[in-house]
């Protein structure tokens, strides 16, 4: 029997969906950001920060409102939580998007990059795995993500290369440019918004099978 | 630990304005009102407003008032020998207690549903239009429609629509708690007052009352008794708690259930009472 109070999960899952697209939409827009130098996308980024904010407020609002007043159980319990979760990634993100965006007009200020190692790449791979996770929350798709734990890894590897490309095995920092140490922390946050997305997957995998995957080696 | 201690006087009780609550008017006012049975003070300075087609729950331990409340609100104490009341309770802005209101005219707008349901030995065409036969209602069409309308408002016109001439008795717990939900607004009330509807009734009874309840407060004002914290948390839209006959808090019930002012009810609804 459908009740409803149900109503209110589907309002909570229409939320971090709503999260989840802004946080990639901010995504996207700030790489085009550090590839083309314009600024205007960067500022623009940094303004749908504050509405991810608000949603994530929103959400957490929602998660102890139905936990208080409704007595979830089963799948709908698992669903609270992993969404408390998933809504903290996803504020992450856009935080993260913020935060490139900060950086690339500190680049542009310096005057155009033309080497931007493989931080494109990188932005390419962030951008389809984040996508493939917020994909596997609304299809409900344990395979696509389980996929985003695999593809993490593709990430990383970049961030590694763009890392050592830069400084040199040994890491050597005295012939480096700041824009380019500014673009090794453009590196470092596409990382970490590889991490969340790995984290909003594993929260998929254990809102769909209560297997809890975090933390696997 | 929060602990119960001593009710706090009237004067602390914090109740929001009705301006404050979702633009709804308030329907019942209940002012600085006392009752008593013989001596025994069963209700000290209870102060609310009940906002038209809202749910309100009472809630509380056995004995701290809160069926004696909901009764007075149609005056059904009036029965029991030696009661006496202070204060007032209006009903859009005309006291109960009126000396030109006429009790039975009040009880036709505030109709109830009791604990245990009560379905009359007849069948279930003649409980849902009984009132309407005691007002001198004939017209069989009147009656049929009246019938009809009454048990799809009640959800229950799918379930018995193939045997309104059977004998309600035959009907299962649930359904006769709809039944009795269906008499009540077949007599079109303005309020609907329950006295713990689902107290009797398996999970999957008391999921269609509380379906029934949400669906029916776009047409009326329901005030609800419950011993179920969780049912009054799901189905209502503001709580009241009392305790020893005082009403200790009333507000939102998501305020009430996620962050209470007092700490009586912290402790009522955390199960740390006593």
């Amino acid at each position: 029997m459908q009740r409803f109070f149900h109503d209110e999960l589907r309002q909570l899952r229409d939320d971090l969906i709503l999260m989840g697209e802004r946080s990639l939409d901010m995504t996207r827009l700030v790489l085009r950001a550090v590839e083309t130098g314009d600024d205007s996308l960067a500022l623009q980024v940094r303004g749908m920060d504050d509405r991810v904010d608000e949603l994530e407020k929103r959400v957490d609002r929602e998660i102890m409102r139905y936990l208080t007043l409704f007595g979830p159980m089963g799948s709908d319990v698992r669903l609270l939580l992993a969404a408390r979760d998933i809504g903290h990634d996803l504020e992450r993100i856009a935080d993260e998007a913020s935060v490139i965006a900060k950086r690339a007009m500190v680049i542009s200020e310096r005057g155009p990059l033309k080497n931007l190692l493989h931080v494109p790449a990188e932005g390419i791979i962030a951008c389809e795995v984040l996508r493939l996770a917020l994909d596997s929350f609304i299809e409900g798709d344990i395979a696509k993500a389980r996929l985003v734990l695999e593809r993490d890894a593709e990430i990383d590897a970049l961030n590694r290369k763009n890392y050592e490309e830069l400084f040199g095995k040994a890491g050597d920092s005295a012939k480096v440019s700041a824009s380019h140490v500014e673009l090794i922390f453009i590196s470092k946050a596409l990382e970490r918004i590889g991490d969340h997305s790995k984290n909003i997957a594993e929260q998929v995998i254990f809102l769909l099978s209560g297997e809890d995957v975090r933390h696997a080696r | 630990m929060p602990q119960i201690m001593n009710p706090p006087s009237s004067s602390r009780i914090k109740v929001r304005p009705a301006t404050e609550r979702e633009g709804r008017k308030d329907y019942i006012t209940i002012k600085d009102y006392g009752f008593w049975y013989g001596q025994k003070k069963a209700l000290d300075a209870i102060s609310l407003d009940i906002p038209e087609r809202q749910v309100v729950a009472f809630i509380g331990p056995s004995g701290c008032g809160k069926s004696t409340l909901l009764r007075n609100l149609n005056r059904m104490n009036d029965l029991v020998d030696g009661i006496s009341h202070e204060g007032d309770i209006t009903i859009n802005g005309r006291s109960i207690y009126d000396p030109g209101l006429e009790v039975i005219s009040l009880r036709r707008r505030v109709g109830m549903v009791f604990q245990k349901s009560n379905p009359f030995p007849k069948s279930v065409f003649e409980n849902v239009v009984y009132a309407l036969r005691v007002v001198g209602v004939r017209d069989r069409a009147v009656l049929e429609e009246a019938c009809e309308t009454s048990l799809r408002k009640a959800a229950l016109w799918d379930e018995v629509k193939d045997r309104l001439d059977d004998s309600a008795l035959g009907l299962s717990g649930g359904q006769m708690q709809r039944l009795c939900i269906a008499r009540a607004i077949a007599n079109r009330p303005e309020i609907l007052l329950m006295d713990e509807p689902c107290s009797a009734l398996d999970p999957i009874a008391t999921g269609k009352i509380e379906e029934l309840i949400h669906e029916l407060k776009e047409q009326f004002t329901i005030v609800i008794v419950t011993h179920s914290m969780q049912q009054a948390a799901r189905v209502s839209d503001r709580t009241a708690f009392f305790y020893l006959g005082k009403q200790i808090e009333y507000d939102t019930t998501e305020k009430i259930f996620m962050n209470p002012s007092q700490a009586q009810t912290e402790a009522y609804i955390s199960g740390r009472f006593g």
